[in-house]
């Protein structure tokens, strides 16, 4: 629990407009990532979480809150309210992503700005086509079929530049991550593969 | 599904939406066929998102100023702009402050500013004037100058030879940090304290003077004696002929009145009423419908009007409640039992606030806090 949390709900519990102010710094910015993970839309994730905390506000539910839970409440609203929309909007393409997106929960309640950090940075070392794909893909949503039309390339290569990419970031975090870990999933992984081709 | 590389470049079309069914189907036996699979998976999902993240995270418009510009526009989110505007002014103040872990509670000498001249005036004509230092005179719609000086306050002069034929409404409302001084029509002087609220005829017409009043003010009421002088507070009249007093109704339930010199009459709607001496207070309790009288000493009651503050063995909640009106505080009491210590001290209005609490925790066991707008109260 943040120290950041509890002051958090002291002032919402009081009606300290300050206290929307100190939750909209901390919580902001994350939750708009978060949101946007169901979305696909940073801002249709930034309308959502502004009415959300509007409505915190305005319904008095921010008197309720704990500090304990505080984060969880936030993150579960968010999610649900993005899943909602997203339904709403686009039925089809988000029954898969469902399906992908339910596990990584844990991993973003550990999340942290120095990761964003890193990855923006890594990002801006790509080379300009790799990022000119991640870019249409991760932020303007594009199908591959439509990057490839655009930036007259094949949808092979604009699958290769996504992965050559994604490679990139991973030697990135490894850094500073587990890298043992991570490396011994890949080695395992490989092995059982060499396994199976032999 | 041989190659380590193959996998990436399947999974990446799976995780982005791009694969037709019978692929997803390949892909998820995969992923099923072997724990070690699914943890790859599960890692490699990981890192798509924290890419996506991390490219997001550009375009997230977490900066307040625009966050204020966009959004300005719909009504509803006014609450939030207007605590992202309040941000910008407490993080200058005290962001630094905020960010300090709460060991112990420090004094800090963050200077306060206090209240000064200012009001909002209402007008019949629907007319919305803010007064803040200006000067100027205005015509209401019976004829009545109104002379506007930002530093001596509002004054009704009725000219001569109008016919009354209906009688004019003005309002006049004294922000948080505020105070005003006004001069109605009859010459009568209302001083008008922090969040508080006037209603008035623009000039008198027939048997009564009536006013409307919530929040404090001080009245100087003009002598005429054919025309008596009334003020209603909440179920509360006031008839007085000609006499200074003070009434104030900060806190709930309670309206005080204290008398300077003359008399008045207090009266509540069921009729009961009470007459009123000098160096008396008239407390009228709301919730037993009771006039409570006792005697005063009158200075701290009405000190305010000459720029100080008295306080008298008054309970911390009281003094914080005068305080937090004229300095646009915040209180917070840590400990709930110092709402009730008893303390006194004299401070000047247009001083900083700091002082008079550097006295009182010499004096007593209070500790003081100031961020921002919010002074945080804890025992030592």
């Amino acid at each position: 629990m943040l120290k950041e949390d509890i002051q958090i709900c002291e002032l919402l519990k009081k009606r300290n407009p300050k206290g929307l102010t100190c939750l909209f710094e901390v919580y902001y910015k994350p939750l708009v990532l978060w949101g946007a993970t169901f979305l696909h839309d940073v801002s249709q994730a930034e309308d959502l979480v502004q009415d959300f905390f509007v409505k915190l506000w305005e319904n008095r539910t921010c008197e309720k809150l704990l500090p304990s839970t505080l984060k969880s409440y936030l993150y579960v609203s968010v999610r649900n309210l993005a899943l909602n929309a997203s339904i709403k909007t686009d039925p089809l393409r988000h029954a898969c992503d469902l399906a992908c997106f339910d596990e990584p929960w844990e991993e973003y309640d550990n999340f942290k700005e120095e990761i964003i950090y890193k990855v923006e940075k890594a990002i801006k070392e790509l080379p300009e086509r790799s990022r000119e794909v991640v870019q249409c893909v991760y932020l303007k949503g594009m199908r591959y079929k439509e990057v490839a039309e655009m930036l007259n390339i094949s949808v092979a290569t604009v699958n290769t530049l996504l992965v050559n990419a994604l490679k990139k970031l991973r030697q990135v975090s490894k850094e500073n991550e587990n890298v043992i870990l991570l490396f011994s999933i890949y080695r395992s992984l490989v092995a059982e593969n060499e396994k199976v081709l032999a | 599904m041989r190659e380590i590389e193959d996998i990436d470049f399947l999974l990446m079309r799976y995780v982005l939406g791009e694969m037709n069914d019978d692929e997803k189907v390949l892909v998820r036996e995969w992923i099923a066929a072997d724990e070690k699979h699914a943890e790859y998976y599960k890692d490699f999902q990981m890192f798509h998102l924290k890419m996506e993240w991390g490219m997001r995270a550009n375009a997230v418009v977490h900066d307040s100023l625009t966050h204020r510009r966009v959004k300005a526009r719909q009504r509803r989110l006014r609450v939030l702009y207007w605590s992202v505007a309040c941000l910008i002014v407490l993080f200058s103040v005290g962001g630094i402050l905020w960010m300090l872990p709460e060991d112990e509670p420090v004094y800090v000498t963050e200077k306060i500013e206090p209240g000064k001249s200012k009001a909002v005036l209402y007008m019949a004509s629907g007319d919305v004037v803010n007064v803040d230092g200006q000067t100027g005179v205005m015509k209401e719609k019976d004829g009545t100058r109104i002379e506007i000086d930002g530093k001596e306050g509002i004054a009704y002069r009725v000219t001569g030879g109008q016919q009354q034929e209906e009688t004019l409404s003005n309002r006049i409302v004294i922000p948080r940090g505020g105070e005003f001084k006004l001069i109605l029509a009859d010459g009568t002087a209302v001083w008008l304290n922090s969040d508080s609220e006037l209603s008035y005829p623009t000039a008198f017409a027939g048997q009564k003077r009536e006013v409307f009043l919530r929040g404090e003010a001080y009245f100087d009421v003009k002598p005429d004696s054919l025309h008596p002088f009334i003020v209603h507070v909440d179920e509360v009249r006031i008839q007085v002929l000609g006499t200074q007093f003070n009434i104030n109704t900060y806190a709930e339930g309670s309206i005080k009145t204290v008398l300077v010199e003359g008399s008045v009459d207090l009266r509540n709607r069921a009729g009961e009423h009470v007459v009123l001496t000098p160096n008396r207070m008239a407390d009228y309790r709301t919730v037993e419908g009771r006039f409570e009288l006792t005697d005063v000493d009158v200075q701290p009651h009405v000190a305010w009007r000459e720029g100080n503050f008295i306080f008298q063995s008054e309970s911390l909640e009281s003094i914080m409640n005068k305080l937090s009106v004229w300095y646009d505080l915040n209180v917070f009491y840590a400990n709930e039992g110092l709402r009730d210590i008893r303390l006194s001290g004299n401070l000047e209005r247009f001083s900083d606030v700091g002082k008079l609490f550097s006295k009182f925790e010499q004096i007593s066991e209070a500790r003081f806090k100031i961020q921002g707008k919010n002074v945080i109260i804890s025992s030592n």
